[in-house]
């Protein structure tokens, strides 16, 4: 009891200055609007946005929702596939060398490019937006696990070696866990990147009408001039971003705050307070 | 003087002519040292003379450019180094920071393959001799620098080595810390009677535990001499009896005599 209670504590104490943010800059954005006399369909008012936003809560709920979905299942294709794929690579010298251009290519083309290819071979729908979130979130994945794998401590690696452990040993009891610091920021970047990616993936090749998810609704809100529900379903795509982002935050915390600096909040930033 | 009380066969360590050179310079040549079964050998010399090198190439995690490292058993039969129990307590503990005390003193345990509650209770008994059951659940970061010492001293106890290799096991340590491992580790040569080879910047503790002080010099580092250390210098009250000190300083004058090119 006394624990939740100190985590809603907590969750007010981190959550007031955002909110207070928010409501300063909702209040400027109004002042503006009626000083410069801003046309509505260029920028909404932040009150018509709010209340678009309630009066079309059902399809744009159902929408983050669907959009959420499908940026989760990319997700976890990007975690398990990076993961994969940069522990191949941490391992092997000759697989980095013929594997590590080609994710990174793969990174430097715009996903707009490619995203129509998606639709091509995946079709309309959710999968080619999976694939969409899926390579747009990959490569943070890869980078930092072959980062993490590549900075096992040699002293502890000398220790394994004095101790005669087996490769698989090696692997689990001391590789992993070296590099899940690694992995987990990995993760993070990843999580904002799904959700791009999903977006883009949508806009292309997403179902519209009954089924439409967030970034068909901005679409066709565009299309309609309906700046006010562009802004709606942004917001909503925010909340979506920012879910993912704090459901991997907490399954780090939640591996790393027994040992490692990053998750205990004293790092060696903490020291320039 | 063999001290051995083993049962399963006591280990010494022979190092013959043995030479490991870096390009970038240090390591050691031509180093020949034998330690019998139940002895304690330390081994002083100024930075950089290739000690840590020497305790490499009897751990097996360095093999040697020239010569040979291997083990002897009671007889003074040569042995593969691979085929004894051979622990290492490396300059700094070295422990996993993501596991507990007792989880770092399992780890050889667990990578030999041994039973979960088999090594719980090994480990849980090395962590009782060197004075830290209490601190079992407590992960590294919790920990002083002489506790990680002495959880490093378990993990290397914990798997019963015939031979125990130690690199400044109290180097980062201040005297008082020093001092209790010391007298650890002494204790534990009169129990299990382990074959020890210590390396050290430290004379008094290099008088206080060895049977014999092997003075390195030079770079690459060459061994230049051996003094014996009479056994009643190893009694309790010795450490503070004139005798002990005119040793220290006729290892002390060794070195400064190394460092001068003179032996």
């Amino acid at each position: 009891m006394k624990s939740t209670a100190h985590a809603v504590g907590h969750l007010l104490w981190a959550a007031w200055p955002p909110l207070l943010t928010v409501l300063v800059i909702c209040v400027i954005w109004g002042l503006c609007h009626y000083v410069f006399e801003i046309p509505a369909y260029l920028v909404p008012t932040p009150l018509a946005v709010g209340q678009t936003a309630w009066e079309s809560r059902e399809p744009l709920a159902l929408g983050g929702l669907r959009t959420a979905l499908t940026a989760l299942a990319g997700f976890g294709v990007a975690a398990i596939g990076g993961v994969i794929l940069g522990a191949m690579m941490g391992t092997s010298r000759m697989l980095t060398r013929g594997l590590y251009p080609i994710t990174t290519l793969l990174q430097t083309v715009p996903l707009v490019a490619i995203a129509p290819l998606l639709v091509v071979w995946f079709g309309y729908g959710p999968p080619s937006a999976i694939a969409a979130a899926a390579i747009a979130a990959i490569f943070p994945v890869i980078a930092n696990t072959v980062d993490g794998l590549r900075s096992v401590d040699p002293g502890l690696s000398e220790l394994f070696s004095q101790l005669r452990a087996k490769p698989g040993q090696r692997w689990r009891l001391l590789a992993l866990p070296s590099s899940l610091p690694g992995i987990i920021t990995g993760l993070r970047i990843a999580a904002g990147l799904a959700v791009i990616g999903t977006l883009i993936g949508e806009f292309v090749g997403g179902y519209s009408g009954e089924n439409a998810s967030l970034g068909m609704i901005i679409l066709s809100a565009m299309r309609q001039s309906r700046t006010d529900l562009v802004f709606a379903a942004v917001g909503f795509a925010a909340v979506v971003g920012f879910a993912l982002f704090g459901v991997v935050n907490a399954a780090g915390w939640l591996l790393l705050h027994t040992w490692h600096p990053s998750a205990q909040g004293g790092g060696s930033l903490a020291a320039w307070k | 003087m063999t001290q051995s009380r083993r049962s399963d066969g006591a280990c010494g360590l022979e190092l013959s002519a043995v030479s490991a050179v870096f390009a970038a310079g240090g390591g050691c040549t031509g180093v020949s040292l034998r330690v019998a079964a139940g002895e304690c050998v330390a081994v002083v010399g100024a930075s950089g003379c290739g000690k840590t090198t020497l305790l490499r190439i009897a751990a097996g995690l360095l093999a040697p450019q020239t010569g040979k490292a291997q083990c002897i058993d009671a007889a003074g039969q040569p042995l593969p180094l691979a085929s004894a129990r051979i622990s290492v307590c490396f300059q700094d503990p070295r422990l996993l920071p993501w596991r507990r005390a007792l989880g770092n003193v399992e780890l050889p345990l667990a990578l030999a393959g041994e039973a979960r509650a088999e090594r719980r209770s090994r480990a849980s008994a090395a962590l009782a001799t060197v004075g830290l059951q209490e601190a079992a659940a407590k992960r590294p970061h919790q920990l002083s620098g002489g506790m990680r010492m002495r959880v490093g001293l378990a993990r290397a106890m914990v798997t019963d080595p015939q031979i125990l290799l130690m690199d400044e096991p109290c180097g980062a340590l201040d005297a008082i810390s020093r001092r209790d491992i010391n007298l650890e580790l002494a204790r534990l040569r009169q129990q299990t009677g382990t074959t020890m080879l210590l390396v050290t910047h430290a004379i008094d503790e290099a008088v206080m535990l060895a049977d014999r002080v092997a003075v390195m010099g030079g770079s690459p580092g060459t061994l230049w001499e051996v003094i014996e250390i009479p056994p009643s210098l190893h009694e309790s009250d010795a450490a503070n009896g004139p005798a002990f000190a005119r040793l220290c300083v006729t290892i002390h004058e060794a070195l400064v005599r190394v460092r001068q090119g003179a032996p």
